[in-house]
């Protein structure tokens, strides 16, 4: 039968899995801020986790009409939902890397607070969630990097 | 309905391999034809048709940031991340869209929105035979390891009914059976890690 040291290829692989690991939460991060970006710009949000995207509720009037006295991020319109005027608000968002996750948020304060207010406040447009092929993206990231990794010990043995 | 067939079915020689293999390559095919999309080929390896004059000019265009001649059928990137296993077993993987809106828009891709000419046709949901012994050859069938385990199996399994031929032991039990099968996997894991030539 095989000895304990037998395992010590192994357990040196294991160790350099992390910056695989790493390396994916960066992929994740960068897809995922890039994805809800693009999803919310084009008019929609989602108002949970892993379900599918919904069209974002429509402007008011008033709220058209003050929009049209603005010049508006390029593609947009007065009267299209979709949560951008100048575009600062989707543009800092943005994703850190904490133990064991990987976090989106907003790196400014006042794109933080509109945000929220969109998401959560009175009249709220929600968006901040990933939806089903989102969660699905982040998934396959996650997989190619740990079957890369197999294949590495595997050809290693 | 007939965007109901936007998937592709791959059959394997074999069909006992195992599951997980069978989602192993089933993982690969996918990214396999992500990769070649976004290249902006076609599953013959052909270019696709350029986008439209007035969809470059559109609002949607604009926001998604997309660049005007990398066509990649991507515009929220919702329906290549929807693409996946539906799936894998007997030696045959199904590739394709679970979510019926992502079905719908890859079906209308490969057949030009229903042959309507509303769309060009842009046929991406496809293998090569290429691709797939390049698949096959990254990730080798575990044929060999399958066939050493049968036989020490075989040759554990002779000896327990030879000795309950001569009566030294009763015949083996299923337990006994299936126990003899585990020690026979273990003892090839020990040789796998040992750096026979099994592999």
């Amino acid at each position: 039968m095989s000895s304990i040291q037998d395992f010590s290829a192994f357990g040196e692989h294991l160790l350099n899995f992390s910056p695989a690991i790493d390396d994916a939460a960066d992929e994740v991060g960068r897809q995922m801020s890039e994805m809800i970006r693009i999803r919310v710009r084009l008019g929609y949000g989602t108002s949970k986790n892993n379900v599918k995207r919904e069209k974002l509720r429509e402007l008011k009037p008033k709220t058209i009409e003050r929009r049209s006295k603005f010049v508006l991020f390029p593609g947009s319109s007065p009267a299209r939902s979709h949560l951008t005027m100048t575009g600062q608000m989707m543009n800092s968002l943005t994703y850190r890397k904490e133990p064991g996750k990987v976090v989106l948020f907003f790196n400014d304060a006042y794109a933080d607070k509109k945000a929220l207010w969109n998401n959560e406040g009175k009249y709220k447009r929600p968006f901040f969630y990933l939806t089903s092929p989102e969660y699905q993206q982040a998934t396959k990231i996650f997989q190619k990097a740990l079957d890369d990794y197999v294949d590495q010990i595997a050809s290693n043995l | 309905m007939a965007w109901e067939s936007a998937s592709v079915v791959v059959k394997l020689k074999d069909k006992e391999l195992p599951r997980n293999y069978l989602e192993r390559v089933g993982r690969e095919l996918v990214r396999v034809i992500e990769n070649r999309t976004k290249a902006g080929k076609d599953k013959n390896g052909a270019p696709f048709a350029p986008y439209s004059d007035s969809y470059k000019e559109s609002d949607d265009f604009m926001l998604a940031n997309k660049s005007k001649n990398n066509v990649n059928l991507k515009l929220s990137g919702e329906m290549l991340a929807n693409l996946n296993i539906l799936s894998a077993s007997e030696g045959t993987i199904i590739i394709g869209f679970r979510d019926e809106e992502q079905r719908a828009k890859a079906h209308g891709h490969q057949t030009g929105a229903n042959g309507t000419g509303k769309l060009p046709v842009r046929d991406f949901l496809g293998i090569s035979e290429d691709e797939l012994a390049e698949v096959l050859r990254k990730v080798p069938p575990p044929e060999k390891l399958k066939k050493a385990e049968d036989s020490l199996f075989a040759e554990a399994l002779a000896r327990m009914r030879l000795s309950a031929l001569v009566g030294q032991t009763a015949q083996p039990t299923k337990e006994e059976i299936a126990k003899a099968k585990m020690e026979a996997r273990m003892q090839l894991i020990d040789t796998y890690i040992e750096g026979s030539e099994i592999l």
